[in-house]
């Protein structure tokens, strides 16, 4: 190896010396406080018998279905065609405007049918409207809004 | 060393170091996808994998930048050195695996072109915990294949050793990238800190060890020779340079090695034509000054390669006064003979 070359690696290493822990930590500084998420319950796999309300996306089919007695509900998801994304998320809200507060129901995948149960403190009524956001939390951008007219 | 071009030019030694790394990707990606299966069973096989080969890139990055520093350091890492090709390009395929099966994943199965979708997707460059750390490593990949397949003698010889060293340094920059790549990434949605912690770490021992192989060399070239007589500078003794083996000297920012050899003191230019490595660490095989890094062999009277070899380094002369070696530091063309400097008491006992 040349002497420059020499002189070249050495101010190289000088550099990320200071490049590289300072991106680290910056990095590490900026990771979000996040509240903790759980699901609300572990996902469904037989769907409950009553249809309560039914949106019919291009897409997708979401339908919000309860017991017989009315005591559990639970979010339908349909893929009609592959979506576009590979793993998206679904959050529950009226208003949704932080994303990281909102609720998580679920979560699907591009194909496929699934059921989230709804807990007791998601109310459907007649008179409600029930917003739930399909997110991509890899581009972190919401994909699409689902509203249940009243 | 070979006289023509060979796809790999494998010798045994060659095939167990490659046996050998390939042993260790396949443990480490089997017992990755175990623990996983085990304590993870919700993930997918894809995902399974995007994770495991990233880890194991990364450390293999990480271990092929320690190799030049530790050879610097200790040459007992030298036989490290000889196959580090064969470790970078075996890097750069999983790394490609990796990069692969993450943009089928995250980015093919929508209606935009996956490429466009990588840089299009996700455009947060203001923002630090929602940086679009995917293009950083999209980078990193970019200049690992460009060294991967420039990494053949063929491409050394043809684009000159100065461009493929030039190109071959942008490593540093992947490197850089890859770190970023992670802590902008990964670590954003982990809240494991043992991620954080093995990066630091992994990045603080290369900075480590990068910067006192350099401060050594940078003292070793700056050592000052004050006496000086006719052009010859006052380097060493005789009995400081061991049989076979060489001392190196730099004067006049040039590095020369003095090789002691049956009797006689010969110097040559330090630097070996093939990948710059170093000659004077070497040692003399049947009569051949060898080169540590890849056993490029030059004669120590003329600094040509034995026929049919080209390869041709500067000699210099040297001369013994009693006991002490002077050597000067004006070079002749490459491949001219000198005669070398006899040494007196060696000659005496013959």
């Amino acid at each position: 190896m040349m002497k420059p070359l020499r002189k070249t690696h050495l101010f190289i290493w000088r550099l990320l010396a200071l490049l590289l822990p300072a991106g680290i930590i910056i990095a590490w500084l900026s990771v979000p406080k996040q509240f903790p998420q759980t699901l609300l319950q572990p996902d469904a796999t037989v769907p409950l018998p009553t249809i309560l309300k039914t949106v019919q996306k291009e897409n997708y089919i979401v339908s919000i279905r309860s017991s017989a007695d009315g005591t559990q509900l639970q979010l339908e998801w349909i893929n009609k065609a592959v979506l576009q994304y590979p793993t998206a998320t679904i959050y529950a809200g009226i208003e949704i405007k932080n994303i990281r507060l909102a609720k998580l129901v679920g979560r699907i995948k591009a194909r496929g049918n699934w059921y989230f149960p709804l807990d007791s403190t998601f109310k459907s009524g007649s008179g409600s409207s029930d917003h739930f956001i399909l997110y991509d939390f890899i581009h972190q951008q919401v994909i699409d809004t689902i509203n249940f007219k009243p | 060393m070979s006289a023509s071009y060979a796809a790999i030019g494998w010798n045994r030694q060659k095939k167990n170091y490659d046996w050998l790394i390939f042993g260790f990707c396949v443990l480490y990606l089997t017992i990755f996808i175990l623990l996983t299966a085990i304590y993870n069973p919700q993930y997918t096989f894809e995902t399974v994998l995007i994770r495991s080969t990233s880890t194991l890139s990364v450390l293999l990055l990480h271990v092929i930048l320690a190799i030049g520093p530790l050879c610097r350091i200790n040459k007992k890492f030298l036989p490290l050195l000889y196959n580090r090709r064969h470790l970078g390009v075996t890097m750069f395929t999983i790394a490609l695996i990796h990069g692969s099966f993450s943009i089928f994943q995250f980015h093919a199965l929508g209606n935009t072109n996956p490429f466009i979708s990588l840089f299009t997707s996700n455009t947060q460059f203001n923002s630090v915990s929602q940086f679009p750390f995917q293009a950083l490593g999209f980078f990193a990949l970019i200049i690992f294949f460009l060294m991967a397949i420039t990494s053949h003698d063929f491409w050394l010889h043809n684009l000159s050793p100065k461009v493929w060293k030039t190109l071959h340094m942008f490593v540093y920059l992947a490197y850089l990238l890859i770190v970023l790549h992670v802590m902008l990434g990964v670590v954003q949605y982990e809240t494991n800190p043992v991620f954080v912690v093995m990066m630091f770490a992994g990045a603080v021992t290369m900075i480590t060890l990068h910067l006192i192989a350099g401060t050594k060399e940078v003292k070793k070239d700056s050592e000052i020779f004050n006496l000086q007589r006719e052009g010859y500078s006052y380097v060493c003794e005789v009995n400081d340079i061991e049989e076979s083996r060489a001392k190196i000297f730099c004067i006049d920012k040039e590095r020369i090695a003095v090789y002691k050899h049956e009797g006689k003191l010969y110097a040559i230019h330090n630097v070996c034509k093939h990948q710059g490595g170093p000659l004077g660490e070497g040692k003399i095989l049947d009569g051949c000054i060898t080169c540590p890094w890849h056993g490029y062999q030059y004669l120590p009277d003329n600094g040509q390669s034995p026929p049919p070899f080209k390869e041709k380094v500067n000699t210099y002369d040297v001369k013994i006064e009693g006991m002490k070696v002077w050597l000067n530091p004006t070079p002749y063309a490459e491949g001219t003979e000198r005669p070398g400097a006899a040494i007196k008491s060696y000659n005496e006992k013959q």
